[in-house]
C-alpha cells in the first residue's frame, strides 16, 4: 500500500472501521511509516478525549413548562399559533444591518393579527351552543364524556406544581379542573417574565448604542406584542381552561422573548 | 467512542409500561419519558447546534414530536435509541429550516450550558474540547457529533444528511483536523 492510499484511510483505521483485509494493509505501512503513526495516535488521542465527554448533559432550566402546553390530546388536530407568530428575526450584530421598518412592522402586526384572530375565533366558540362547560377539548362521541377539559389531564397539574387529577375524576371536577390549564403555565410564565426582565435590562443597557430609529420601531413593536399577551391573558382569565389560549399565550411571549434576544444581539 | 450512560435508565419492562401508557395519551407517563431521557437530547441538540438558547428550543420541539409520533413507535429498539433518531431528525430539519441564517451564526463561548454533574477528571481539558467542536463549521460538527460523539455510522450519517458516504468522511477528517489544530495536538 502506497503512502497515499494509506493516508486516505487513517480516520477509519484509527477507530477500527476498516475491513481486516485493509486493515492488516494499513497496520503494515504504519509500522514502517512515522508520518502515519504519528497521525494515527493524534486521531486516536483526540477520540479518548471525545470518549470522556458526558453523553448527558442537564439543561439550565426546567424545559418541560413549556413542552406540556403544546401536547395535543391524541387524534385532535390544532392549529399551530407558534409558528404563525414567529416574528423576522433581527440581523446577527457583525453584520451591521437593520432590519428594514415595514418587515418589524408586518412582524409585529402579525402578532398582533394572528392573536387577536385566534382569541376571536376561540371566543366565538365559546358562544356557541355547548353540552357543557367547556367545549374546546377532543370532541367525544359519548355525549357524556363530550366536556372534558383539554388541560385536565394529570400532566397539567403536575406541571403547575398541583395535584394529578384522578382517573375517574375527569369530567366531574369542573370547578377543580378549569383552573388547570392556565395554572399550569404559571411557572412557565414566571420564567418568561424573569428571561424578559432579565433581557430588557440587557437592552436598556445598550440602547445608547443602536440607531434611534431602530429603538423606536423595536419599542412599538414591543408594545403590540404586549397588548397580544394583555388580550390573551385576558380571554384566559375567562376561559382559564383553553388550552388553545394557553399555546397563544405561549407564543406570543416566544415571539417577545425572540425581539429581545434579536434586539440584544444587534 | 464515548461510554453510554445508563444509570438514569429505567428497567426495559417499567420503561415499556411507561411508553405505553404515553402511547395511549398518558402525558403523566411522558413526563417521566421526558424526564429520564432530557438530558441526553439537550446535549445531542447543544452539540450540533454549539448554541445553548438554540439546544433549549430544539430540545422542546423533539419532545413535542415524539409526543405526536409516539403511536409509530413500535418496541423495535429502546424508546431512547428511537427518540435520539428522532433528535437528530429535528436538529438536522431545524437547521435546514434556518437555512443560511444558521451557517452564519458564531457560536457561544459561554460554556455554562455545559456544566452539568459528573463532569470528566480535566474538566478544563473537556471545556477545551466543547468549546471546539461549538466552533467547527456546522456540517463538519454535525458529522464528528454523530460519529464521534453519538457512535453512529458513516451510513446512517450519509442517510439523515442525504449526503454521500464519502463527503461525509471528508467532512469527518476535516473536522478532526480542525479540532486537533484548536486543541494544538
Amino acid at each position: 500500500m502506497t503512502h497515499e492510499h494509506a493516508l486516505e484511510r487513517l480516520d477509519d483505521f484509527a477507530c477500527g472501521e476498516l475491513p481486516d483485509i485493509e486493515r492488516v494493509m494499513v497496520q503494515r505501512h504504519v509500522d514502517t511509516c512515522g508520518e502515519c503513526r504519528a497521525e494515527v495516535e493524534a486521531i486516536q488521542a483526540l477520540l479518548a478525549d471525545v470518549a470522556t465527554l458526558p453523553r448527558a448533559v442537564a439543561p439550565p432550566r426546567d424545559l418541560w413548562a413549556g413542552i406540556a402546553p403544546r401536547l395535543e390530546p391524541r387524534g385532535v388536530a390544532l392549529v399551530e399559533p407558534v409558528e404563525e407568530t414567529r416574528v423576522i428575526p433581527f440581523a446577527p450584530a457583525r453584520r451591521h444591518w437593520q432590519p428594514p421598518r415595514w418587515a418589524l412592522q408586518m412582524a409585529a402586526a402579525l402578532v398582533l393579527v394572528v392573536g387577536s384572530s385566534a382569541i376571536t375565533a376561540v371566543l366565538m366558540k365559546q358562544e356557541a351552543p355547548q353540552d357543557g362547560p367547556v367545549a374546546l377539548g377532543p370532541v367525544r362521541a359519548n355525549p357524556g364524556q363530550a366536556t372534558r377539559p383539554v388541560a385536565d389531564g394529570p400532566s397539567a397539574g403536575e406541571a403547575a406544581g398541583g395535584p394529578a387529577a384522578s382517573p375517574g375524576g375527569r369530567g366531574t371536577a369542573a370547578t377543580a379542573t378549569q383552573q388547570t390549564a392556565f395554572a399550569a403555565f404559571r411557572p412557565a410564565e414566571a420564567s418568561y417574565q424573569t428571561a424578559i426582565a432579565d433581557l430588557q435590562r440587557v437592552l436598556e443597557a445598550k440602547q445608547g448604542q443602536m440607531a434611534p430609529e431602530t429603538v423606536q420601531t423595536l419599542e412599538r413593536n414591543l408594545r403590540i406584542i404586549d397588548a397580544a399577551i394583555a388580550e390573551s391573558r385576558a380571554a384566559l382569565e375567562k376561559d382559564p381552561n383553553s388550552r388553545e389560549l394557553t399555546q397563544m399565550l405561549t407564543a406570543t411571549y416566544d415571539a417577545k422573548v425572540k425581539v429581545l434576544r434579536q434586539a440584544v444581539e444587534i | 467512542m464515548a461510554t453510554m450512560l445508563v444509570e438514569d435508565e429505567a428497567p426495559p419492562a417499567a420503561a415499556d409500561t411507561t411508553v405505553r401508557r404515553a402511547q395511549q395519551g398518558d402525558v403523566a407517563a411522558f413526563e417521566k419519558l421526558y424526564r429520564d431521557n432530557v438530558d441526553r437530547v439537550f446535549a445531542l441538540c447543544l452539540r450540533m447546534t454549539g448554541d445553548g438558547t438554540k439546544a433549549e428550543e430544539l430540545t422542546q420541539d423533539v419532545f413535542v414530536r415524539a409526543w405526536e409520533k409516539l403511536a409509530s413507535f413500535e418496541g423495535k429498539s429502546a424508546f431512547s435509541t428511537w427518540l435520539h433518531r428522532l433528535a437528530v431528525n429535528v436538529v438536522l430539519g431545524g437547521r435546514r429550516a434556518d437555512g443560511i441564517r444558521v451557517g452564519k451564526v458564531f457560536h457561544t463561548d459561554d460554556l455554562e450550558a455545559y456544566e452539568t454533574p459528573g463532569r470528566p477528571p480535566d474538566p478544563g481539558q473537556a471545556m477545551d474540547l466543547e468549546r471546539a467542536i461549538a466552533r467547527l463549521p456546522p456540517g463538519a460538527r454535525n458529522v464528528f457529533v454523530l460519529h464521534d460523539v453519538e457512535g453512529y455510522k458513516h451510513e446512517e450519517i450519509a442517510e439523515l444528511h442525504g449526503l454521500a458516504v464519502g463527503t461525509c468522511k471528508a467532512q469527518l477528517h476535516r473536522a478532526r483536523r480542525l479540532l486537533r489544530e484548536a486543541l494544538e495536538r
